[in-house]
This record gives C-alpha cells, sequence and structure tokens, in this order.
C-alpha cells in the first residue's frame, strides 16, 4: 500500500543561494525533515533534498539544490542555476552583510536562470530578534522593488519555513496554469508526470512534447 | 564492463553478465516481443536492471563528447547496410542520419576536442557534434542490429522452449517512443541547441529501453537455461563484430548523459509503483538509487563536466598552433591515463611505484573497515578536502546487516538493534543525511517486518537489502566522486599535479568497482545460504538479479568516473596557465 511515495504529478526543481552562514542548509533541513540542525558542517559544492508536498491540489515534488555559500565555490555553483524553477534567496537578518550583498546573489539569479523562474526572498534567523540588523520594512522594499516573494523566516523554530517553499511553488503552479511557463521551454525547471497513468499514453495526459517523436 | 570484472566471473556472474550483453544486443526487432499475460514477481526488477545497455541513446549533451574513440567509428560504415536495412521500416528517418554518419566517420578521431586540425569555432562544434551523434545512434544501432538478428532467433526458440504465448505488438513501439519524448524534456534542459538532431538517437533510446524492457521480461519468465543461451549467442555475436567488446563497452559508455536514462527508468518505475498496490516485495533500484540522490549528484556532476570540456574547446581555440600542440599533448596524457585504468583493469597500478599502490592492493580484501581506510587514503592523496563519511557509512550498513543475517538465529530483536547501531553513528557530517535517510527507511522496515512477520525465511529481506545496499553504496560513490569534481574546480590552485590526480582516481574508482563486486557476490552468496531450502528456479532469479544489480553498479560509477577528465583537464589548463604556461606539473611518471 505504499504507493504515496510515488505518486506526484509535477517536479520543480529550486535552488537555494545566499552568503555562508545564512542558513540555506538549516533551512533545507527543517523543511525536508521537520528538525533544526544545530552544527551544520560547511556545504561543499551542492547538496540535494527532496519533498514531496501539495501545491493548490498537485502532488509536487520539489527537488532542492542546496548551494554552497562560500565565495570559493561561487564559479562551482553557478553552473547548477540553470534549469530551476525557483529560487531561494537568504539573508540573515542578524548580519547586514548578507544583505548587502542580494544583489549580487540576486543578478547571477537572474542572469543563469529563465525569466520565469519564482525567486523568493527569505530573511532568516527570525528568531533572533534581539540581534536583528536588518528590518522587516527594508526587505520588503527591496523584494517589491525587484518582484520578488519575501518571507522572514526562521529555521530553528520552523516559522514560515514550510510557507517559504510552497508560496514559490505555488506561484510557479500558478504561472504553469496561466500558461506564462511554458512547460515545453528549455529549462523551464518543471517536469510534469500525470501521475497514475491508466493506459500508460503518456502523450495524451502531457499538454505537450508531442513533437519529435519518432514513431 | 566486461574485463573489469571478467577474472573474478563466478557462475552467477557470466549469467547475470552476458544477460546484460543481451540486452545490449536486442533491437527493433525483438522490442516489439511482449510478453502476455504472464507475470512474474520479480520481473520488474530484472528488467529494469537493464538500464546500462541503452544508455547510448538520449539526446546529446551540449558540448562534444570527449572521448568518441576513432578505431571504433571505423566499421561504422561497414555496419550502416545491415543497420539501414534494418531500420527502414520503423526508422525511416535514419536513412538521413545515416549519411549524415557516413560524411561524419571520418572526422571520428581520436579524440574530439584534440583534433589535430586544431581550433574550430564553437558553434561548427556543437553543429558537429550533433551531426555525429545521429551517426553514433546509427552506429550503435547497426551493431545492435547484428546482434539481434541471431538474438532475435534465440529468442523464437526460448519463446517455444518456455512455451510462452508471445504476441508481436507494434504500436507498443509507438507508446513507448512517445514516453520518451514526453520524458525527454529533461534532456531538452540542457541541450536546447541539438533537438532536430538528436532525435533519431531518442528513437533508439525508446527502442532500445522496450526492447531491453521486454526482453528481460522474456529472458527471466523464460529460466536460466534461456538466459544462458541467449547469453552465450548474444556474447558470441558481439564478439564476432566487435572484438574485445570495445565498441560495445564505448558505445554504452560514452554516448549519452546517463543521468537521463536513469531518470527515465526511475520514472517509468515510478509510474508503475503509482499505479498498483505493492502486494509482494518488489526492489526497486533506480528508485532507491534516486532516494540516495545518487541521480542528482550524477547529474551535477555531468553539468560539471560538459561545462569544463565546453571551457576545454575555448582555450584550445584559442591557442596558436605551438602551444596548441603542446597543450593537446598534455591532454592526452591526462586523458590516457583515465584510458589505460578503464582497460588495465587496474592490475599492474604498481608501475606507478608511490606508496599508494600498496593501499590499492589493500583493496582484495572484501572487508568494509579495509575499504573505508583505503578510500581514505587515496582521498588524502588526491589533495582535495574530501572525506568518505557517507561511503563509509554505506559501506558499513551493507557490511552490518550480511553479518546480522549470517548470524545464527536472525531475530526481529537483533535486526532492530543493528539497524539502531549503524543508524546513529554520531558523525556530524552526516547526521542530516542520516536523518533523510531514516524517513526513506521507515517505510522499508515496515516492509521488512513485515516479511520477517510473514514468512520465516528472510530471503525477500536478503534481496531487498542486497538491491538497497547496491543503489546506496553506487549512490554514495558517485557521489564522492561528485564532489572530488567540486573540489578539484572549486578555484584554488590545484595542489596536486592533474596527472598524479588522475592516476589516484583510477585507483579509487578500481576500489570502488571492485568493492561494489565483493559486495554483490557477497549479497548473492547470502541469498544462497539463507534459501537454500528454496527451490533454484525461485532463487536463482533473485541471485541473478543482484549480481546484474552489482555489474550495473560498476558501469554507473565508471561512467562517473570518465566524467572527471574534462574537469581534470580544465584544472589542468588553469593552474599552468596561472604559471606563466611553464606545465611544470605534467611530467609523465611512468
Amino acid at each position: 500500500m505504499t504507493t504515496a511515495p510515488y505518486n506526484y504529478s509535477y517536479i520543480f526543481k529550486y535552488i537555494i543561494i545566499g552568503d555562508m552562514g545564512v542558513g540555506k542548509s538549516c533551512l533545507l533541513h527543517q523543511f525536508t525533515e521537520k528538525k533544526f540542525m544545530a552544527d551544520c558542517p560547511h556545504t561543499i559544492g551542492v547538496e540535494f533534498g527532496t519533498r514531496i508536498m501539495e501545491v493548490s491540489g498537485q502532488k509536487v515534488k520539489l527537488q532542492i539544490w542546496d548551494t554552497a555559500g562560500q565565495e570559493r565555490f561561487r564559479a562551482v555553483t553557478r553552473s547548477y542555476y540553470r534549469g530551476a524553477a525557483g529560487a531561494l534567496m537568504v539573508y540573515d537578518i542578524t548580519r547586514r552583510s548578507t544583505y548587502n550583498h542580494l544583489s549580487s546573489w540576486l543578478t547571477d539569479a537572474r542572469n543563469l536562470t529563465n525569466p520565469n523562474t519564482v525567486i523568493i526572498l527569505i530573511g532568516n534567523k527570525a528568531d533572533l530578534e534581539a540581534q536583528r540588523d536588518v528590518t522587516y520594512e527594508e526587505a520588503k522594499q527591496f523584494a517589491e522593488e525587484n518582484g520578488l516573494l519575501f518571507l522572514e523566516a526562521s529555521a530553528k523554530t520552523g516559522e514560515n519555513v514550510e510557507d517559504a517553499f510552497l508560496e514559490a511553488a505555488k506561484k510557479i503552479y500558478q504561472n504553469i496554469q496561466d500558461g506564462s511557463l511554458d512547460l515545453n521551454a528549455a529549462e523551464s525547471g518543471v517536469q510534469h508526470k500525470p501521475s497514475a497513468p491508466q493506459g500508460g499514453r503518456l502523450g495524451n495526459d502531457a499538454p505537450s512534447q508531442k513533437e519529435g517523436c519518432s514513431c | 564492463m566486461p574485463t573489469w570484472r571478467s577474472e573474478r566471473l563466478t557462475e552467477c556472474q557470466s549469467v547475470a553478465h552476458t544477460m546484460s550483453q543481451t540486452n545490449a544486443g536486442v533491437d527493433a526487432s525483438t522490442d516489439s516481443i511482449l510478453l502476455g499475460d504472464m507475470s512474474f514477481p520479480h520481473d520488474k526488477s530484472s528488467s529494469e536492471q537493464d538500464i546500462p545497455s541503452c544508455k547510448d541513446d538520449l539526446s546529446p549533451p551540449i558540448c562534444p563528447n570527449p572521448s568518441l574513440s576513432g578505431e571504433e567509428c571505423q566499421e561504422s560504415s561497414n555496419c550502416l547496410d545491415v543497420c539501414s536495412l534494418a531500420s527502414v521500416q520503423q526508422y525511416p528517418q535514419n536513412d538521413q542520419s545515416g549519411t549524415e554518419a557516413r560524411s561524419q566517420v571520418t572526422e571520428c578521431g581520436e579524440s574530439v576536442n584534440l583534433e589535430p586540425e586544431g581550433p574550430e569555432e564553437p558553434e561548427q562544434l556543437i553543429d558537429r557534434t550533433d551531426k555525429s551523434w545521429g551517426g553514433w545512434s546509427l552506429w550503435g544501432k547497426s551493431l545492435l542490429t547484428s546482434a539481434t538478428s541471431t538474438v532475435g532467433q534465440s529468442l523464437s526458440s526460448v519463446r517455444e522452449k518456455a512455451g510462452v504465448a508471445l504476441r508481436i505488438q507494434q504500436s507498443s513501439l509507438c507508446d513507448e517512443a512517445e514516453g520518451t519524448c514526453a520524458e525527454g524534456s529533461g534532456a531538452e534542459e540542457y541541450t536546447p541547441l541539438s533537438t532536430t538532431a538528436s532525435q533519431p538517437s531518442r528513437g533508439v533510446l525508446s527502442t532500445i529501453t522496450s526492447a531491453v524492457q521486454n526482453t528481460g521480461k522474456s529472458v527471466i519468465s523464460g529460466g536460466l537455461d534461456a538466459l544462458e543461451f541467449i547469453g552465450k549467442k548474444t556474447m558470441t555475436v558481439l564478439a564476432e563484430s566487435d572484438p574485445g567488446f570495445k565498441k560495445t563497452k564505448t558505445l554504452m559508455q560514452k554516448t549519452v548523459s546517463l543521468s537521463q536514462v536513469l531518470k527515465e527508468a526511475k520514472e517509468r518505475e515510478r509510474e508503475r509503483l503509482s499505479s498498483q498496490l505493492i502486494s509482494e516485495p518488489t526492489a526497486h533500484y533506480s528508485i532507491l538509487f534516486d532516494d540516495y540522490q545518487g541521480l542528482s549528484h550524477l547529474e551535477a556532476l555531468e553539468i560539471l563536466s560538459n561545462e569544463s570540456e565546453a571551457k576545454v574547446q575555448i582555450v584550445l581555440s584559442s591557442l596558436a598552433e605551438e602551444e596548441l600542440d603542446k597543450l593537446k599533448n598534455e591532454l592526452i596524457t591526462l586523458k590516457e591515463i583515465f584510458i589505460r585504468g578503464e582497460e588495465e583493469e587496474g592490475s599492474t597500478i604498481e608501475e606507478n611505484g608511490d606508496h599508494s599502490s600498496e593501499v590499492y592492493s589493500a583493496t582484495q580484501f572484501s572487508n568494509g573497515e579495509e575499504f573505508v581506510s583505503v578510500l581514505t587514503e587515496l582521498l588524502f592523496d588526491l589533495h582535495v578536502a574530501a572525506t568518505p563519511d557517507k561511503l563509509n557509512k554505506a559501506w558499513v550498513k551493507a557490511h552490518e546487516w550480511v553479518k546480522e543475517v549470517e548470524q545464527p538465529v536472525p531475530t526481529d530483536a537483533a535486526q532492530e538493534d543493528t539497524e539502531e547501531e549503524t543508524g546513529v553513528k554520531p558523525s556530524p557530517m552526516a547526521e542530516s543525511e542520516k536523518k533523510q535517510e531514516s524517513d526513506q527507511g521507515e517505510e522499508k522496515n515496515q516492509e521488512k517486518r513485515n516479511i520477517k512477520e510473514g514468512g520465516s525465511d528472510c530471503v525477500e529481506y536478503v534481496y531487498l537489502s542486497s538491491v538497497e545496499s547496491l543503489a546506496e553504496v553506487t549512490a554514495r560513490s558517485i557521489e564522492q566522486l561528485h564532489k572530488v569534481a567540486e573540489l578539484i574546480l572549486h578555484g584554488q590552485d590545484l595542489e596536486k599535479a592533474a596527472n598524479l590526480q588522475a592516476s589516484i582516481l583510477v585507483r579509487l574508482t578500481f576500489a570502488m568497482c571492485k568493492e561494489v563486486d565483493c559486495l554483490a557476490r557477497k549479497f548473492s552468496d547470502t541469498l544462497l545460504s539463507v534459501g537454500f531450502q528454496r527451490k533454484a528456479e525461485e532463487l536463482n532469479p533473485l541471485v541473478d538479479s543482484v549480481m546484474l544489480e552489482g555489474s550495473n553498479s560498476n558501469t554507473y560509477i565508471q561512467n562517473a568516473f570518465q566524467l572527471l577528465l574534462p574537469v581534470l583537464q580544465i584544472s589542468h589548463i588553469q593552474t599552468s596557465r596561472a604559471k606563466g604556461h611553464a606545465h611544470p606539473h605534467l611530467v609523465s611518471t611512468d
């Protein structure tokens, strides 16, 4: 009776980017394991996480590429942006420098993904209110100016972590629904798989990709 | 690959081995043979094992493949006739690519990128790659076709032998092709420029995939006799047209993005699973491999490899003749180390004479702990800060459960204990991984418990654990190679000469492959010992299946290893450029 883990209709590729130590891996860990990882080692290159969640009534598998924040890996991690449907751009609300570097991360995200990639700005460590160094308002404004979704979250308490991934997924799904995200396009970052195909004629359910059949 | 393991092929192995050869040799003529309503408890796993044999047919990567080797191409014109004859019916467009291939044949030198003609424009390179891909798929088809004509006959006798009613299903080909195209979207991600040219290859993919799956089913259903028979036939046919299986090997290795093939296999498996309830123990290698993030790491490694290859091209095309020759020689030296490592199956590694060759010889022992120390030392020798934590853990886990099963009276409690024990090795590095796994593992543990409760013997448990361990160990090995690639590329100065790193990587890969082999044999021995009361018809397919997964695992690891070549090449170029074109490091030491 274990059908659940294999039953999803879409795969979205996500990337998580941002300065070293802002808590990217912890956010991912909280999201996939619902636990806080206290002493998280530096990520080498990229690590992966997956979780299936329900988005607007559809089962979606999120395939998350958690990139290294260290500058020395920047050249390597840039290679991984391609084909992301969603990007989580993370800064640390208690360290202003991580916020100041956002424009550089945003430039990379814009240049290396496609125009439809949904970018959500996440101010992590929201539990450390006493040490806050970046106000909610200014970050909100930055997000609005750049057309980003925005949330403050805490990988430690789990606050808004689920929502961060979900909001981006909803936006991506909405883009699919209203046609602005073309599933046929190269690097859309989305794979559509009709779950439990009856009779197995994939081409009929999938709205796409009939061209190029060699039959 | 054949030569890698050949010396130690046991009876079981040779069956599994020949089976994979069979699958490589099956083509359009057999793919339409579908098994009727005959079902077999484990036929699924056998069909999914066939993945590596069809990895020659997905869309090409965007940049030229580093190592199409010339000798393989030379015979392709001989095969063209057979091929076009065979493919006219179902693949009319192959004729077109056939002519393309004909004109491309001469262009396949020792290496696409290191051609003596000198630098080319990037556009031309991409264009040419597309064409030669068409040629490759065609060539691949031709080799497979010649094998098929014989295997096809064998199959028909198998049909009679087994008394199975088979029906010919022409339409299945079309369905498969549609399915593949839909799934091909992933491939498109990285090959936006090659859509038109790659279509023939994709056609071949679906053909081979379905052929392989269906054949897998028939073969298993037909029993071991049939399997052996087909295997021998296929080996003979392949050997006739391809002495030493060199081409088959290359064909299987070089011509496709492995992660795409595996992804496709996994998705098929998932779809199948999601449309049916699991009522009996089945092992899903491809899904488990993905659960352990093997696919993701492989995909990421492919990205790095392709980008490195593109960068190498750019550098080569910017050099003047003299410099170009020099650099080309250096890059070829690197490549030779990789090829030699593959061909010599590591048996003469001592020639390098440094202390890691002693380390290397320690891998003869199939013992988790010893492997762990070998691994650690080799990685240390690489001078990249890669730690083999996860891989070690997978290895230890694999050995632990075998040990546990071999204990005289395996009780539920003992099993729980061992799982607990291996599960909570307190390594901070592995912590997150562990937790990730535990969720995935929970369901399987449940399954295992059910088996334990349901039946007193644990053949199924051993089988499931074997496949899972192989999937995990393979995924971790590939992750390890991916990490090495990332660390080599991470922008710091190369601390160790690229050719030395290459030699160490050869050893590392060989050690991994050898251990996978040992594990697979250990697992099948365990299966045989736990299942001694079972009928051979029940037990043998499981044993074969484990050996086959072991052999496939080996292939995946070696594929991942080959992806490291461009990474080392660009790393070497960057280092030597930083040192003012001195290239001091690339002096061959052996």
